[in-house]
């Protein structure tokens, strides 16, 4: 045997060990990594300047022991690591054993508006890395918030996307948070689903565990399947924290002074209850906000599929109280409409944006959709939609997954601004609600349409009565003709 | 004689009429937006759109031309592949779930689903030859449709407490709660499950195929109701829920009042 084979042996040796030790590890770090706290997140409700909510799960419903403490540690961020305070407990915590999974909900209050905190999450033995969250603004400084939709069967895609979320954070300091437009996942009773999203949703993480909190909307596929027993928590709310509760999922989010974001559920019945609310928050906004935006799932004017019942019930109240833009989802293109007022083209209509594309196939758009028309806009591509409220605009950009701008589009503001002090003495929740009866000529009419104008839409809205009268000539046409051959 | 003559030709006059009916309100419902077997296609089996999209019209558009043609042709072998197409629709709306109660998709579409295969069955037939199993198949129709409704609403359906809602508005006095449009939707889906129990056992009560098809129909015209009269496409889609049971009943009536049919059936 040569000097250079004696000396060469222990390599492949130790080579042939590591393997066997990465072989036979590796169930075991794997293993390891899922006992503990999981995917840590932040979710903002109506007042995020001064509360967030921490959600995170454990796995199995009944794998802990059942003393197992789980707790938030948190604090403001800035010092050493050894002044987390460990000891600070958060304020309401809330646990739901589903059979999967174990989830916890911790509402952290009476923060600081835009102060960046940290926190962990212990359950049991176990503790998660040191995340970090910032609070939003409760002065009228520009902010930015990202939004999009319909996350769910592209998970290729759906990586790509949230890591040009990422990049797109840590570009520009003035992103506070993500509306995201519903759909997530494409079964929201399959729990692997929901653990495949949300494992994607990690890649928004940044580098120092920053999370970007985020404003959830159900879409078609995060059905209830509870609904006729809200008790019973579903994988939605599980996953989000009951954002509005077990009853309900549309609130109010008011960020800064001058913005109110009015989340909606299109799967909930929308012609009563949420209708009248909706008129109420739109009512007290429009006298304490500058800027006011909608985000809801099922589309009023789609770029793809027949238009939502939105279209007849909430369209109005948006066009009424100056909705500033509308977000929407489903449809799988990028989409941005011409301003509408009263079923027709008009420079101070209500713009409405989306469709989703944050991770799903893209569909070919219906650009013959009269609203689609140029200053709108429709293609197929993945995108996330960036809303930038400055003093007196509105900038609206739809990114592609190299950060390309797609779109773009400005709108200037249609309502004074708003004092400080005025916008908080009125931010109370909760309006009493009462009884809203719609125009007796609201209509969702035919998605199809062409109209440019409000004039051509009065007449084409009865195209579809001509396509009925047509078809029953037809029929009556080949019943004749039946009749006559005997 | 001349009254069962007279009786089966407005048979097959109501049952022609219901899948024209159905046949347009699809294709109407369907080019307007998109099927759920397209999107079964697409994002479920993964098929190029193109391909999806052409697959998609060619079965919509085999509804409309095949049952039109039908009509005039006697035709009634093309109807069961109509009836095979729908089943797909309502087969792929519970595979893509895309709402909370997709799982009843088929029984809920049943009526609309066999009413071609009815039709063609019916005219297989003679005037004097007997009914029961084609009776039958009808009961298990409208048993189905009714079971699933019932089953919905007592679910809670969304848009079952919306349709209660706009409904209230165009009556006076105020608008009912959600809360209210709830009760009366689990009142409603307790009536449904009553009626489907009864068609499935298989009375012959003429004020109860009656209700049923008049409730059908009632129940469909909500859909324009909440959505405006744009939503006519999804009251014509439904002809088969009140149809089937308006067919059920003149079928009765024909042989009850015909002295030659007790015998045979």
């Amino acid at each position: 045997m040569t000097d250079l084979a004696r000396s060469s042996s222990p390599i492949p040796t130790f080579a042939a060990a590591l393997t066997i030790l990465l072989i036979v590890g590796s169930p075991l770090i794997s293993a390891a990594d899922t006992t503990g706290p999981q995917h840590p997140r932040v979710v903002w409700l109506e007042d995020p300047a001064h509360r967030a909510t921490i959600v995170w799960h454990t796995p199995g419903a009944h794998a802990e022991r059942p003393d197992a403490k789980h707790r938030v540690l948190w604090g403001r961020a800035g010092g050493p690591e050894s002044q987390l305070p460990l000891a600070t407990k958060a304020d309401r915590h809330i646990e739901e054993r589903l059979d999967h999974a174990t989830f916890h909900h911790a509402v952290l209050a009476d923060l600081q508006p835009d102060t960046r905190y940290r926190f962990r999450v212990v359950s049991g033995e176990h503790r998660s890395r040191t995340y970090t969250f910032e609070t939003a603004p409760d002065d009228n400084r520009p902010v930015a918030v990202l939004y999009g939709g319909d996350s769910r069967s592209d998970r290729k895609d759906r990586r790509r996307v949230n890591r040009q979320i990422r990049r797109m954070v840590r570009q520009d300091d003035r992103i506070v948070a993500m509306l995201h437009g519903g759909d997530y996942v494409e079964h929201s009773m399959v729990w692997e689903d929901w653990d495949g999203w949300l494992d994607d949703w990690d890649l928004t993480t940044g580098p120092d565990g920053e999370l970007l909190p985020v404003i959830p909307a159900r879409g078609n596929h995060e059905f209830s399947p509870h609904q006729a027993d809200p008790e019973t928590p579903d994988n939605y709310n599980a996953v989000w924290g009951q954002p509005a509760g077990n009853t309900r999922d549309y609130w109010t989010t008011t960020i800064g002074s001058h913005i109110g974001i009015v989340t909606l559920d299109t799967n909930a019945p929308i012609a009563g209850d949420q209708r009248n609310w909706l008129a109420s928050q739109l009512e007290r906004l429009a006298d304490t906000r500058r800027w006011v935006i909608a985000n809801y799932h099922r589309p009023a004017y789609p770029a793809v599929k027949r238009p939502g019942a939105a279209r007849k019930h909430w369209v109005p109240l948006f066009e009424e109280f100056q909705v500033d833009l509308v977000c929407e989802s489903d449809g799988h293109v990028l989409k941005r409409t011409v301003p509408i007022k009263r079923g027709g083209r008009d420079p101070d209509g209500v713009v409405y944006v989306g469709e989703g594309g944050l991770g799903v196939a893209q569909r070919t758009p219906d650009t013959d959709r009269w609203y689609l028309q140029p200053p709108g806009m429709a293609k197929r591509a993945h995108h996330i939609q960036k809303l930038t409220f400055q003093d007196d605009t509105l900038t609206y950009q739809a990114l592609g997954l190299d950060g390309e701008v797609l779109d773009a589009y400005e709108r200037q503001a249609r309502r004074p601004p708003v004092e400080h002090e005025e916008a908080e003495e009125t931010s109370e929740q909760a309006q009493p609600v009462t009884s809203r009866r719609l125009p007796a000529d609201a209509t969702m009419d035919d998605a199809s349409d062409t109209k440019q104008t409000r004039q051509t839409s009065s007449i084409l809205e009865h195209r579809s009565l001509v396509g009925l009268v047509l078809a029953c000539l037809a029929f009556a046409g080949a019943l004749l003709w039946r009749r006559r051959d005997g | 004689m001349n009254h069962e003559r007279r009786g089966w030709s407005a048979v097959t006059l109501l049952l022609t009429a219901i899948v024209a009916l159905q046949a347009i309100g699809y294709a109407l419902q369907s080019w307007s937006g998109e099927t759920a077997a397209f999107e079964a296609m697409w994002l479920g089996l993964e098929v190029s759109e193109p391909v999806a999209q052409v697959i998609s019209d060619v079965g919509v558009g085999w509804t409309l031309l095949a049952s039109l043609f039908a009509i005039r042709h006697r035709a009634r072998w093309l109807l069961y592949p109509v009836a095979g197409w729908f089943l797909l629709d309502a087969s792929a709306e519970t595979w893509m779930r895309g709402h909370r109660l997709s799982y009843l998709a088929v029984p809920a579409h049943a009526s609309q689903i066999l009413a071609p295969v009815v039709l063609a069955w019916w005219e297989r037939l003679s005037p004097h030859a007997s009914h029961i199993a084609l009776q039958r198949l009808l009961r298990a129709a409208i048993g189905a449709t009714f079971l699933a409704h019932g089953w919905e609403a007592l679910r809670w359906h969304p848009r079952f407490v919306d349709y209660v809602v706009s409904a209230s508005e165009l009556l006076p006095g105020p608008t009912l709660a959600d809360s209210t449009a709830t009760l009366v939707v689990t009142a409603i889906g307790f009536q449904d499950l009553v009626l489907a129990a009864l068609v499935l056992a298989g009375l012959r009560w003429r004020v109860l195929l009656g209700w049923m098809a008049i409730w059908a129909a009632l129940a469909a015209s909500a859909r324009v109701v909440f959505g405006g009269w744009a939503r006519y496409p999804a009251v014509l889609l439904r002809a088969a829920n009140g149809g089937l049971p308006l067919t059920l009943l003149w079928l009765h009536s024909v042989r009850d009042e015909s002295p030659t049919t007790h015998a045979r059936d």
